[in-house]
């Protein structure tokens, strides 16, 4: 909620209060209302307290959340192991929660990284034939050295002649990337693949561009550009040299609003309550509590009574959600959550308020998500 | 082998962010050898220089030129304005008192900065329109610089020089030395030594929001971006010595080139040689490259 990211945190919130919002005025779930208690997961040390602290004493049903996959990875044994509350992850992208193994309690209706990065792959691979030099410039932790795994490993698969040079991995949080952004150039890459997020993925062009880095390297793509408040930190600065590429757990144009009202009508609520376009972190929220609510219906239907733990678990696996992301289904050998992935182009457009995503490069979750329990990742 | 264009590179590279790194560390360091206190919020006092310049250059100036040059003044002078508070407000009450009541306070200073800065303007990452606009790019070796990335280097130089100046050829450098070496001598010669504390406390502060208002246009302005110049200039004090601006420059000297360097030899060990230069430092002369030994100073 707090700290350097609480962006993230304000977002789930509003997309947490629109879902509960819209649930309890039809009724609450089977006629109960909804109610959620909210922790702050900047107190790192605490994150675990916070939790048992919300099973135990607020005697919270159901988990919605987390951030950080690091911290995701920490609080899932100790919810598989002594807490036993379904958990419902909106955020934390590392393979490694839902492809290492089948945990009980652990959902996750967001994106987690290697689709992406193999979207990412093959588009490379379709579009850009002639590219041979591949650099990378992700965060120097876990996430950036996972995804460029994933993106290298399938983008040697689909086109076995490219050369992967050395990837850079600047500390989180680097203020000037200008020594990184010389160091790539001088690599001389046909493409750079790079995982930096939220300000660092902002920082990163607006600097680049002004050091004549888009002069020289014709393709860029980000795994985390499409996100407002790294559009918003990007502003005008968008590179006109070259052609930027940016991906997401979740674009609010898409699936287009003409042929899918679910991510219409969550679009424009949330545009006029809150003035902006929400980020995914508010799509994956609102989603969460959806599959919640369904997955009780759906047990219910099934017993006629309300349904216990077990119950809702089972209906949770296969379950389908009609998320603002397009439909969620919920896989039942790993609990992950899939939908379409999109690469879409960098673009100014003045009936926005930040730079957007133009020409949408679509891939079906059977193209890009790797089979249930499998990953590139090292478990 | 390394092609001589990008050493070349690198070495501007490593001087822009040697600037911002020593206008920062200068102030942290000069406070600390005059009055003997470890500012640990004077962090948040180069965010709140970078926030500041935002505003001015946005909403005085709807983004023009001029409104750059209007918060390199005014930014500093508010964040100086700020400084002053919390010198006769905060610190003042407790010089008396044992080392620990500083940095706890400081230290609380930093929370209660960061969360003013959401309060007032939001969580979110804020986006300086970019100098290049207005001042372009040169190419050097093959590479292309920003001017204002030149600029700051020479903002950067000429600071220190300035610095310099007036701590060593003026009288009331003396006097801050003096006071700096004993002040219970300074005192019954007549000058107000809580004056001087005030004054180069405000001088360190207008430094730090100096160094917020040229790295915003170049990074991006967020909560929490204190943290990492106050670290990083940790490591420029405890290496250049503690007190001493000569240290200070030398120091954001060696940390900035060393990144920018180590970025181009070996990635991995871009952070860690940083702080490993600092353990030698530590070990071989504890007071820093530059810092005088504890006997010398009362």
């Amino acid at each position: 909620m707090t700290g350097k990211f609480g962006t993230y945190g304000d977002m789930a919130k509003k997309g947490l209060e629109i879902a509960l919002e819209e649930i309890n005025a039809a009724g609450g779930i089977l006629g109960r209302e909804v109610q959620y208690v909210i922790r702050d997961e900047a107190e790192r040390e605490q994150v675990l307290t916070n939790i048992r602290d919300m099973v135990e004493r607020d005697k919270v049903e159901f988990l919605v959340g987390i951030d950080s996959s690091g911290d995701s990875l920490k609080i899932a044994p100790v919810i598989e192991d002594e807490l036993h509350v379904p958990f419902i992850v909106t955020h934390a992208a590392t393979p490694k929660l839902t492809e290492c193994k089948k945990r009980k309690y652990v959902f996750r209706v967001s994106m987690y990284e290697e689709p992406i990065d193999l979207a990412a792959a093959k588009l490379v691979a379709e579009r850009y034939p002639d590219a041979k030099r591949i650099a990378n410039i992700g965060p120097d932790y876990a996430y950036g050295y996972d995804s460029w795994k994933a993106f290298s490993t399938y983008l040697k698969k689909f086109k076995p002649d490219v050369e992967l040079l050395e990837p850079v991995y600047p500390k989180l949080g680097t203020p000037d990337f200008g020594s990184y952004i010389d160091q790539l150039i001088a690599m001389e890459p046909d493409v750079v693949f790079s995982s930096l997020w939220g300000g660092d993925a902002a920082t990163f062009i607006k600097q680049a561009v002004y050091k004549g880095f888009f002069k020289k390297v014709k393709v860029y793509l980000n795994a985390m550009l499409g996100a407002t408040d790294t559009l918003k930190a990007i502003g005008s600065d968008v590179p006109k040299e070259a052609e930027v590429w940016g991906s997401g757990r979740y674009w609010f144009e898409y699936p287009p609003h003409d042929v899918y009202t679910p991510n219409k009508l969550f679009v424009e609520k949330f545009k006029k309550r809150y003035g902006e376009y929400p980020a995914y972190v508010a799509a994956t929220s609102y989603t969460a509590l959806y599959a919640i609510k369904h997955a009780i219906e759906k047990a219910y239907l099934l017993k006629g009574a309300w349904p216990t733990t077990e119950e809702i678990i089972s209906a949770l696996e296969g379950l389908t959600v009609p998320a603002p992301m397009g439909p969620v289904y919920i896989r039942p050998e790993d609990h992950q959550g899939v939908y379409e992935v999109f690469w879409g182009k960098l673009t100014l457009d003045p009936a926005y308020p930040h730079p957007v995503l133009k020409d949408l490069v679509i891939f079906g979750p059977g193209e890009v998500f790797p089979p249930p329990l499998t990953t590139v990742v090292e478990c | 082998m390394i092609p001589i264009e990008l050493l070349i590179a690198q070495t501007i590279n490593g001087l822009v962010y040697a600037s911002i790194l020593f206008l920062v560390s200068s102030g942290l360091t000069m406070i600390y050898g005059i009055m003997n206190i470890l500012n640990l919020a004077h962090g948040s006092l180069y965010m709140l220089g970078a926030y500041f310049a935002i505003t001015i250059i946005m909403k005085l100036a709807g983004g023009s030129p001029w409104g750059y040059l209007a918060a390199f003044i005014l930014a500093p002078t508010a964040v100086m304005a700020v400084g002053a508070a919390i010198e006769v407000g905060l610190l003042k009450p407790i010089y008396g008192k044992p080392e620990e009541y500083q940095l706890l306070l400081t230290f609380g200073l930093i929370l209660i900065f960061d969360e003013v800065v959401k309060l007032i303007w939001g969580p979110a990452y804020i986006n300086f329109p970019n100098p290049g606009r207005f001042l372009g790019s040169i190419e050097v070796a093959g590479f292309e610089f920003p001017v204002y990335r030149l600029l700051l280097i020479a903002l950067g130089f000429s600071v220190a020089w300035l610095l310099w100046f007036l701590l060593s050829k003026t009288t009331l450098g003396k006097k801050m030395r003096a006071a700096a070496a004993d002040r219970e001598i300074v005192s019954a010669l007549g000058v107000s030594v809580p004056l001087l504390f005030t004054g180069a406390f405000m001088l360190g502060s207008f430094l730090s929001g100096l160094g917020g208002v040229a790295a915003g246009p170049l990074y991006t302005a967020s909560p929490g971006m204190g943290i990492d110049i106050i670290v990083n200039s940790f490591a420029v004090i405890v290496i250049g010595g503690m007190g001493s601006i000569l240290g200070a420059l030398v120091g954001s000297l060696i940390v900035g080139l060393t990144r920018a360097y180590a970025i181009v030899i070996y990635p991995a060990i871009e952070l860690a040689l940083v702080y490993l230069i600092m353990v030698i430092v530590l070990l071989v002369r504890p007071v820093g490259l530059f810092g005088k030994p504890e006997e010398v100073r009362r």
